[in-house]
């Protein structure tokens, strides 16, 4: 299965559910992504993510000038976006349930 | 895909911080003579990346790509420092080799980059900008459609002989074009340079210069010298543009400095800007309320009322005054005789009276005029106009000299009544004297009739505080002005 397309569905809730704690910068939320194990997930998709949670005004950005290199832009979550991973976690999970439940009986038939 | 390795390195440096020494640590152990470059070639790297990655979003409009792709270089070197530390260790080469190619193979080529970019922000994919090259494409063959339809409806007129003929002439004149284009940029050059406004005719050697170095290049392009030939087309349609928009400019300016300006008003724009100056001056110096123009000034200042002398210098009442024109000469204006004067020598504010002639009508040009003072009036709803309360006569007001200070004595009194007729004027004031007005030589006689000090003798306004001293030395010297002082008494 192509989990790419699968990422594609979870991937705001995934960018929302890793700033939920701590804000961060662009790589950096890809970094924590990979880190909790979606390895796969792209940084330009990610970066796409930040901008169109930003617009829909779940995210708050700002940019923190660095001493050395170029500044980075920091996304921290808005209560907005707090709604928005509460129903999408929410979503999610009843949808993993139900799917989960129709996969898993399958499977334990097949096998 | 280095995700594996990158977990691993990247678990173990954290957020924020970890970029420099992250990428330089694994390469200190591989190639520590390199060390210091290689964060300045990242950089240098990432910006070229994140460039390109722009380039292929800019159809999205600055803002957007400023907002998708602020701080990219950062996550690009951040990128890269975690990806390139095990690669570089692998391969074991030169790192700048190693960055030159990770760029590519780490992020996938640029323009993939932007739309991964795009499509996870929401925004529509690259194809709007191949659309509207279609469109582009589109609307130039539409304008090929029009400009085709164009010639043909003028056919009938581009088809006969006549425009062929005109066409001819119109090659053949293209020379003078040439030069007239040049002449013009040039005379706009000139006031780039030196400010001014644009004239065809140059003023001084370096602005006959500037044109005229104009017109050779204007010929010169023309001729397709002194410029690219792939150029040339473009560059002299350019100037032909340019030299059309300058043209009402220049010419006007041209008309009003060298046509219109030929005479001893010396330039339009200074002239303009000495009358402006002149008529905020008389404004400035206006008594009261300023009616611009209207009215009767002398020096700069609104005359309330005129006083006339015969050659003798005796006073004359109820004059009539006309311009050259036959215009009646009124100081008081429309409106005025509803206005408070501030007269000279006389105390309090003053509403002056038109006479009223034989028809019944107001005359307002026959003077002096009378006044009557300001708490003599009344409003009248009837009329809807300020008029004097019943019983209240307009008062005389004080000449200025009881007698002139000027006087014609030797045939005054023949010269002053043809002097009214114009066609006995040039034969009688040059026989008579060089005094042709009181305002020339008015100390002279003013101590022969030892009137008044005033010297200035053409505005009564001017004389201040003389005219207290004017009425009670008027009974002694002019008895034909008596009535008019007297009068006057009352009211200061």
């Amino acid at each position: 299965m192509d989990t790419t397309q699968l990422l594609k569905g979870v991937l705001d809730a995934a960018v929302l559910a890793v700033v939920e704690d701590d804000d961060g910068y662009g790589y950096d939320i890809v970094r924590r992504l990979r880190a909790r194990g979606l390895e796969e997930v792209g940084d330009a998709s990610v970066y796409g993510t930040l901008r169109r949670l930003y617009s829909a005004g779940a995210l708050t950005s700002y940019v923190v000038p660095s001493g050395t290199g170029p500044h980075r832009k920091y996304y921290g979550i808005t209560a907005h976006g707090r709604e928005m991973l509460a129903i999408q976690r929410k979503e999610w999970q009843e949808f993993t349930g139900t799917v989960g439940g129709l996969l898993g009986s399958r499977d334990e038939s097949a096998r | 895909m280095t995700s594996t390795d990158n977990s691993t390195t990247h678990t173990g440096t954290g957020t924020g911080t970890g970029t420099d020494t992250g990428a330089t640590e694994p390469v200190a152990a591989g190639a520590a003579g390199v060390r210091p470059s290689l964060g300045a070639v990242l950089d240098a790297h990432a910006r070229g990346y994140a460039q390109a990655v722009r380039l292929h979003l800019a159809d999205l409009g600055p803002d957007v790509v400023e907002d998708l792709t602020d701080g990219l270089e950062a996550d690009l070197v951040d990128a890269l420092a975690d990806a390139t530390a095990p690669l570089e260790t692998a391969v074991g080469r030169a790192p700048q080799d190693d960055v030159t190619l990770d760029l590519g193979t780490h992020f996938g080529p640029a323009d993939a980059y932007a739309a991964e970019l795009r499509a996870a922000a929401g925004l529509p994919p690259r194809v709007l900008s191949d659309g509207r090259r279609r469109s582009r494409r589109t609307l130039a063959a539409r304008g090929a459609r029009l400009a085709e339809r164009w010639q043909r409806a003028w056919s009938p007129v581009t088809s006969t002989p006549q425009w062929e003929r005109l066409r001819g002439l119109g090659r053949d004149v293209r020379p003078f074009w040439w030069v007239a284009r040049g002449w013009i940029v040039g005379a706009f050059l000139v006031t780039v340079l030196g400010g001014g406004r644009p004239s065809v005719v140059p003023e001084g050697a370096g602005e006959l210069l500037v044109m005229a170095l104009g017109a050779l290049v204007s010929v010169q392009w023309a001729r397709g010298r002194w410029i690219p030939g792939s150029w040339q087309p473009r560059a002299t349609v350019a100037a032909s543009v340019v030299a059309v928009l300058l043209v009402p400019a220049v010419a006007g300016t041209t008309y009003r400095e060298s046509v219109a300006g030929a005479d001893p008003w010396s330039g339009g724009g200074s002239y303009d800007a000495g009358y402006a100056a002149g008529r905020d001056d008389a404004r400035n110096v206006a008594y009261g309320d300023s009616w611009g123009e209207d009215g009767v000034w002398v020096d700069g200042m609104q005359v309330s009322n005129l006083f006339v002398y015969d050659a003798n210098g005796d006073p004359i009442k109820d004059v009539q005054v006309f311009d050259d024109r036959g215009r009646a000469v009124r100081t008081v204006t429309d409106g005025g005789g509803e206005q408070a004067w501030a007269v000279p020598d006389v105390q309090g504010s003053w509403y002056f009276r038109p006479m009223t002639a034989d028809d019944g009508r107001d005359r307002w040009n026959v003077y002096p005029l009378r006044a009557v003072p300001e708490g003599g009036m009344e409003w009248s709803d009837d009329t809807g106009l300020w008029a004097p309360q019943v019983g209240v006569q307009p008062e005389a007001m004080p000449w200025p000299f009881l007698k002139a200070p000027t006087s014609f004595t030797s045939g005054g009194a023949a010269s002053s009544d043809p002097s009214s007729d114009p066609s006995s004027e040039p034969s009688s004031k040059p026989t008579d004297e060089s005094k042709e007005t009181p305002k020339d030589e008015p100390e002279e006689t003013a101590k022969g009739t030892s009137t008044d000090e005033s010297s200035a003798g053409s505005s009564p306004e001017r004389d201040g505080g003389s005219g207290a001293s004017t009425a009670p030395s008027s009974k002694d010297v002019a008895p034909g002005a008596r009535t008019t002082a007297t009068a006057v008494e009352p009211a200061g």
